[in-house]
């Protein structure tokens, strides 16, 4: 009865359940991490905050902060050394290999082999030849009761011997493997190639002016790594683990890009240590694009300014379409190199759509390539976050200098849109500043949204996908600009 | 305190070049980019203008055609498009090959035709 109760008990201290209300020993952390996924998992369910992604993440964090599931286990790679058991069979040719086996080759002098056997008094230490079970003669060096094959004697008395080691692989977890993707980079312009897919850069080409607004709208991102640095001025910054560096303080600040692909790609790059959270945080801003940017945007500008309505936009031919992305390819990989995943991705996509003559894998890039993208990097990233690196005071700050970069971003496209209707004698609308952070079509629309609320007859969306989709290649501009100062 | 206010200052200085440089370098990117774009809509919409003004000149010979739809003459089942037929102006060679295939599907098996004249209403 005894030997079952220790069973159980065993099998009960073995459990997930045990670890987890082990609180003493950090399961409360997991406890909180677990809240935090099914948080997320209902704002991405009932509330659809950028359900597509933030669903795979809660639930990746979920897994992996579910005690001993291993999802996001590493896979080791561990060197053994042979026992005397298995070296008596190497030497013998009866060695059964499942592993892979590496030599390790060392020397021993006649002499120091004399002065061993001086030293016991006996002779422990000396050479054998003998054949083994494939018919070769080896020659054996028995040293202390441990035998050894030599490989080598040399005239001057020198005798190389092998250690043989086998490799063992620890499986991984499965989380793990497919992380690799982000940790490699891969993820991320492939999302690129797909969004590439999607996007018409019509409204772009029809007013090239646009694409200033997309780069004012980058403001966020430097001038938070500007006010991320500068927590390191604070006397506690070492002290509360808050101290940033470089790396760190471009990762955070790439939030304000308010492009996730972008922001998962040049942290992983940069300070990978920090993925779980910036991911966490630039969707959630992304998400919460109709909450945050209408104040600002109706702070920044006049009733007046708002109600402008934008002249109809030129048609744009094909060809004018086609050649774009070749040019935008060329002129960004050149001018900046480490843009070109991103960019590259992005302008492949577009140009097999706009060519029209790919119409199957342009199709497969931005339904099958792209969902199965989606989920990959989703759930991986949310695995990222396990209790111990996220439960951090670093993680709250980052998501307070994530939204800091957002605001500012959306500020500094509106910024630029003043100055635009004031140079253009108010042709322009400053409200589609605002739609320089990215955000695909997010953003686009609650310029257009802000726009109706003050003239319902006027139709913004089309202008303010132009800066739309501008700050998608502003901010791969942005993230190729950290990569080469920091990278 | 020397050294603290140095590093303040190096820190600050570092962080407000990285600014500068970011602003400048995304401004200068997405600037060219302007420039590039507005000079070749520039001379897309120049050849566009070439192509109208060359365009009104060379169809003006074709007459003037009653509205009727599609008339098939059966004369072969292998020849939907006579080298005679009219065609009114702005009616696209797609158009032309997908009715004339639409007439070859419906046609009866055997029997030849071809089309004379295709007119938009």
């Amino acid at each position: 009865m005894q030997d079952f109760i220790n069973a159980l008990l065993e099998l009960w201290n073995d459990s997930g359940i045990a670890r987890l209300l082990n609180l003493e020993n950090g399961g409360w952390k997991n406890l909180i991490m677990i809240a935090i996924a099914c948080v997320l998992l209902f704002l991405a369910i009932k509330k659809q905050f950028e359900p597509l992604l933030l669903l795979p993440i809660a639930f990746g964090m979920l897994l992996v902060n579910l005690p001993l599931g291993g999802v996001m286990d590493p896979q080791r790679n561990s060197m053994v050394a042979f026992t005397q058991q298995e070296m008596v069979q190497y030497v013998d040719g009866t060695y059964e290999q499942v592993y892979p086996v590496y030599e390790q080759e060392s020397s021993i002098t006649l002499e120091d082999i004399e002065q061993a056997n001086a030293y016991y008094g006996r002779e422990v230490y000396y050479l054998e030849q003998k054949v083994n079970a494939q018919g070769d003669t080896v020659t054996v060096l028995h040293a202390n009761g441990d035998v050894y094959k030599v490989v080598d004697q040399s005239l001057d008395g020198t005798i190389t011997v092998v250690q043989p080691y086998w490799q063992h692989f620890e499986q991984g977890g499965l989380l793990w493997y497919l992380y690799q993707g982000v940790k490699f980079g891969i993820y991320p312009p492939l999302i690129f190639l797909g969004i590439g897919v999607m996007t018409d850069f019509g409204p772009l080409l029809s007013n090239p002016k646009s694409f200033l607004l997309g780069a004012a709208a980058q403001l966020g991102i430097f001038i938070t790594f500007f006010g991320a640095r500068c927590l390191n001025l604070l006397p506690f910054a070492e002290e509360w683990g808050i101290a940033f560096t470089e790396t760190q303080a471009a990762s955070i600040a790439i939030i304000g890009g308010a492009d996730g692909p972008t922001a998962i790609y040049l942290t992983s790059k940069l300070a990978p240590e920090l993925l779980g959270a910036i991911a966490i945080a630039a969707y959630s801003y992304m998400a919460l694009v109709p909450i945050i940017q209408p104040p600002i945007m109706r702070a920044l500008t006049t009733k007046k300014e708002r109600s402008v309505v934008m002249t109809q936009l030129r048609t744009v031919s094909k060809t004018e379409k086609i050649i774009f992305p070749i040019i935008v390819t060329i002129l960004c990989v050149l001018l900046l190199p480490s843009a070109a995943p991103l960019i590259g991705m992005l302008m492949l996509g577009n140009l097999m759509r706009e060519s029209g003559v790919v119409e199957r894998i342009s199709k497969t890039a931005q339904n099958e390539l792209m969902n199965i993208v989606t989920i990959f990097l989703g759930v991986t990233v949310g695995a990222t976050a396990n209790a111990a690196s996220f439960l951090k005071p670093t993680t709250l700050l980052i998501i307070a200098l994530g939204l800091i970069a957002f605001c500012v971003g959306t500020a500094g496209g509106v910024m630029l849109g003043k100055v635009m209707y004031a140079v253009t004698g108010g042709k322009v609308n400053p409200l589609i500043g605002s739609a320089g952070v990215s955000a695909v079509p997010m953003a686009a629309r609650v310029s257009q949204k802000v726009g109706q609320q003050e003239n319902p007859s006027n139709f913004l969306l089309m202008h303010a996908m132009g800066p739309n989709v501008a700050g998608v290649i502003g901010s791969a501009v942005a993230a190729g600009v950290l990569l080469s100062m920091f990278g | 305190m020397n050294l603290l206010a140095n590093n303040v200052a190096q820190l600050l200085g570092d962080a407000g070049l990285t600014i500068i440089i970011g602003l400048v370098v995304v401004f200068s990117v997405l600037v060219l980019l302007v420039v590039v774009i507005k000079v070749f809509g520039e001379i897309m919409s120049r050849l566009d203008r070439v192509e109208k003004a060359v365009a009104p000149s060379a169809p003006a010979a074709a007459p003037a055609v009653a509205p009727v739809t599609a008339s098939a003459v059966a004369v072969g089942n292998t020849a939907p498009v006579s080298s005679s037929m009219e065609i009114q102006n702005g009616i696209a060679d797609e158009t032309v090959a997908a009715i004339s295939g639409a007439i070859a599907c419906m046609a009866p098996a055997g029997k030849q035709y071809a089309v004379r004249r295709i007119v938009k209403k």
